[in-house]
């Protein structure tokens, strides 16, 4: 009954058009002040307990630095760069997007810092060679799903210290799932590129000349060698993965005005200013979503769902699509990690009395939150990039509804090929 | 993400338009009051940034490490968040579904308005009810980094949720006085 | 009665503080009259901090199992029994927390809304395990980054080593130092196996610089709330819990560095005599910033 009203509320709030964070942030204050025994205060404690987490400081660090790349010129000369190297493929930019946040993902452990830094470089280019802002912003938020899924990851770490999970298993495991994303996202590019609807993706260029090509690197090398001082900072032990965000601050305020001098000291303040309400749109979702989430938990939902697992079937495949699914249709309302944390222990009884090889299931429950992170009406990671395309929400949910499609069948390939995430972990001795 | 080129210039919603003030005095008040939220969040965004490279600067090249860095950098981007939820919505920047709006006719889309405007009030003071009530047991907790107690902490909430009541007040007051974006 | 019992480990009996809860609900269950005990696992109604917090306000959980050095912020007194080399052995800490010192301190934390019914053991003392160098003397431990929490306590208690201690979240640890930022990290046999520490760090020192003690917690509003007769069974289902955990403290601790020698880490003594004078100098330092240098010169007098 408490759980009917609480999404059924919320489901009403956001129809109306309430902006999402307003829409949960009173569904979860309104929950808790009715739940009795509980003093409001929680209201507030909750959300600010959500956002308590230092792994979380990646994300205004990286969309800083991806307004800074964006205004500082960095960006436009690597998507010069890029062009001269695929441009000549239908859909090149796309690729590029996949392909950037491919690289990215070896640095990054977390989707919404991917869809921020790689967003706010690839998403301004593809809406000038006309792009609808809608395509661009779900290219890049499902390719930056690559980046939990391939190591190092945030998601992986947070799941196998609370299931005991090898996190060094889950992050060989991760490499073959995330490369293959790669490919099914970019052949699906490659697809789309075919049809009437999208005439953005037919555009292509000349292949470019060698000399091209290196005058494209001489105009973007400063630029591509970001990513190589972010990673190598991380791998000579200089900083963390979390910590890697403020270098990349430092490296692109520092080369947007001294190198290419795109950006004035006194353009610092409003560059920031508007990076911040970018973190709040986004930050201020997921803290309003931990109140929700503690609520949840707080009224036994994760055992209620475990029982129901159990009336369902007792096969083994039909209870995991059943976990999959009940996950994916909840992270349609709430944050995503929010969900990983409060249905970890609901997966872990499944894994036990199914035989399931934990590696795999940890796989395909870190899969799965994070295409919740691209489902609406809750989407952070639509919310960020049609924040960078300055796009509507609909025409975002619009364009991301064929790729979701896309990730539900990779979804289904790796539940049902356990070989795609095990083989390696298992080559390596996990 | 809208960038101005420059902190002085007219501020913008995300759809481009000016964000519109009142008249006279009462939006000379208003407009320094948004403007003193807009500079203590650069100033909190650039200090996380200090701290952080503070943080890694002392670790790698002197040997040495800071404790109160981490919880300085936490505390400061959750004081940032509350302090830019209520810029984000004068900007009109938060991300909602709006197909019903754009359905509505010209009357239903002002009595919407007007619910959203005083949804986000109750949100506001929804806010300040409970951290007031949160403040009322933290003095007696010390955070372990920096040592200070956890109500000056919650301090951000309570001013956070407060600016939020105002802007909505701003926002209603506009629609009453039927001020509008230029 | 409705219980809710809150902690920040796994649900598995290899935690000490699961394997607590699980008893305590147990006996709870069983010989009390209409108890119902809910466990609430892995920080499901919150960290720790959080948790305490919301249960000074009467909500969130009734009761949490956790360290002691939590405490410490709602009443600095704690502290004390979180000094670096502090206790002598498992007999010594029981001592001290149940007799004069245990009852100072559950009456200074009954001010800030908690009641203490069971002072409890963690499952083995707090030992550096490093990533490459292997550690056999106290010298070896100069200038590596060791992470630790961001408590005073526990960063002096590092540096006091010789080492560097370097506050960092427990989520970032593993890549930390996989990737160099971090030589290695101090926590207990246990904690390193179960969040796989070893894989990174294969080497695991002896150093016991930390025994770090268990509180059993409810919240003020939840005991006042109860009964004569609920209240006698919460406090002998407590008790029977701590007993029991108690004496499974040093099996499992030693089972834990088994299991860690067998997954191939090297396990080194080290003489840490050396230490004991700063050491004891930065126990009276800290004993005197948290008003508890009366309760210190009771815990020494009882290790003799
Ligand atoms: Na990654
Ligand atoms: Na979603």
């Amino acid at each position: 009954m408490t759980l009917i009203l609480l999404f059924g509320g919320l489901l009403v709030l956001v129809g109306l058009g309430l902006p999402v964070l307003l829409a949960i942030g009173l569904t979860s204050a309104a929950g808790i002040f009715v739940m009795p025994g509980v003093n409001f205060a929680l209201f507030a404690q909750r959300t600010f307990a959500m956002l308590d987490s230092f792994s979380l400081l990646a994300l205004p660090y990286f969309i800083l630095a991806g307004s800074l790349m964006s205004k500082g010129g960095l960006s436009g000369a690597l998507v010069t760069f890029a062009q001269t190297l695929v441009g000549h493929l239908r859909g090149s930019l796309g690729h590029t997007s996949v392909v950037a946040c491919t690289a990215m993902a070896n640095v990054s452990g977390s989707s919404a810092a991917e869809a921020a830094s790689i967003g706010s470089i690839m998403i301004p280019s593809m809406k000038k060679q006309g792009y609808q802002p809608g395509l661009a912003a779900s290219i890049v938020a499902v390719a930056a799903i690559i980046g939990p899924i391939i190591p190092p990851s945030m998601t992986m770490i947070v799941y196998g210290a609370m299931t005991g999970v090898s996190i060094g298993g889950l992050f060989m495991a991760g490499i073959v799932p995330g490369l293959l994303l790669a490919a099914l996202l970019s052949g699906f590019i490659r697809i789309l590129a075919m049809f009437p609807q999208y005439p953005a993706l037919r555009h292509h260029t000349k292949r470019a000349t060698f000399r091209e090509i290196l005058n494209s690197i001489r105009g973007a090398w400063v630029a591509l060698l970001a990513p190589f001082i972010i990673l190598g900072g991380i791998f000579a032990g200089v900083f963390t993965a979390t910590e890697a965000g403020v270098a990349a601050c430092l490296y692109s305020a520092i080369v947007s005005m001294f190198v290419y001098r795109e950006i004035r000291l006194r353009d610092l303040p409003g560059i920031f200013l508007d990076a911040a309400v970018t973190v709040a749109m986004v930050v201020g979702i997921i803290a309003v979503a931990g109140a929700l989430g503690w609520l949840l938990s707080y009224v036994n939902f994760n055992q209620s769902v475990l029982a129901l697992l159990q009336s369902i079937s007792s096969d083994r495949y039909v209870v995991l699509l059943s976990l999959l699914g009940i996950i994916l249709i909840l992270t349609m309302f709430l944050e995503s990690l929010a969900v990983l944390i409060v249905f970890v222990p609901v997966a872990a009884y499944v894994g036990q009395a199914f035989g399931f090889d934990p590696l795999h299931l940890g796989i395909l429950m870190i899969v799965t939150t994070q295409l919740g992170a691209v489902t609406p009406p809750v989407a952070v990671l639509l919310f960020i990039t049609s924040a960078i395309a300055e796009a509507r929400f609909v025409d975002v949910v619009k364009h991301a509804l064929p790729f979701i499609g896309v990730l539900i069948v990779y979804l289904l390939i790796l539940a049902f090929v356990p070989q795609i995430s095990t083989t390696v972990p298992h080559l390596l001795g996990h | 993400m809208h960038v101005t080129s420059d902190f002085d210039t007219v501020e913008k919603e995300a759809s481009g338009k000016p964000v519109a003030t009142l008249p006279g005095p009462l939006g000379t008040l208003f407009s320094a009051v948004h403007r003193l939220f807009e500079i203590a969040v650069v100033i909190l965004f650039a200090a996380m940034v200090f701290a952080a490279l503070w943080q890694v600067f002392n670790r790698f090249l002197l040997g040495s490490t800071l404790s109160w860095s981490e919880e300085f950098q936490r505390y400061s981007h959750i004081w940032l968040v509350f302090f830019a939820v209520p810029i984000g919505y004068r900007r009109n920047a938060h991300i909602g579904v709006d197909i019903l709006q754009n359905a509505l006719s010209a009357r239903g889309a002002l009595v919407l308005g007007w619910i959203i405007d005083l949804a986000w009030l109750v949100l506001g003071v929804a806010t300040i009810s409970g951290t007031a009530t949160l403040m009322g047991v933290a003095w007696r907790q010390t955070s372990p980094g920096m040592g200070v107690t956890m109500d000056k902490v919650y301090l951000g909430l309570l001013i956070g949720g407060a600016y939020l009541v105002f802007t909505a007040v701003d926002r209603l007051l506009q629609k009453v006085l039927g001020v509008s974006a230029a | 009665v409705e219980l809710k019992l809150a902690h920040a480990h796994q649900d598995s009996m290899e935690s000490e503080i699961h394997t607590t809860s699980w008893l305590f609900q147990k006996y709870a269950q069983d010989f009390g009259t209409n108890f119902n005990v809910t466990i609430h696992p892995n920080n499901q109604l919150g960290q720790e901090r959080e948790v305490y917090e919301a249960m000074q306000l009467g909500s969130g959980a009734d009761c949490i199992i956790s360290g002691t050095a939590i405490l410490g912020n709602f009443e600095k007194k704690v502290g004390v029994l979180d000094l670096p080399f502090l206790w002598k052995d498992y007999d010594h800490v029981h001592r001290v927390l149940d007799g004069e010192v245990g009852t100072e301190l559950q009456t200074a934390l009954r001010n800030s809304g908690f009641e203490v019914v069971a002072w409890l053991d963690s499952w083995g003392y707090r030992n550096v395990a490093t990533t490459n160098k292997a550690i056999t003397n106290v010298e070896d431990l100069k200038g590596l980054k060791i992470r630790t929490i961001p408590t005073d306590t526990y960063v002096k208690a590092i540096n006091a080593m010789g080492a560097n201690a370097t506050p960092m979240a427990f989520g970032e640890i593993y890549t930390a130092m996989e990737t160099g930022v971090l030589d290695g990290l101090e926590h207990n046999a246990s904690i390193i196996l179960a969040n796989k520490f070893n894989e990174v760090a294969h080497n695991y020192a002896l150093t016991r610089h930390l025994f770090g003690p268990l509180a059993f917690v409810c919240s003020s509003t939840f005991v006042s709330s109860l009964s004569e007769a609920d209240k006698a069974t919460l406090q002998k289902a407590a008790w029977f819990a701590r007993d029991a955990q108690r004496s499974l403290a040093p099996l499992r601790e030693g089972e834990a560095l088994k299991a860690l020698a067998d997954a191939g880490v090297n396990v080194t003594e080290v003489d840490t005599a050396p230490l004991q004078s700063a050491a004891a100098s930065v126990q009276d330092e800290l004993a005197t910033s948290f008003e508890a240098t009366g309760l210190l010169e009771k815990i020494r007098a009882a290790a003799k």
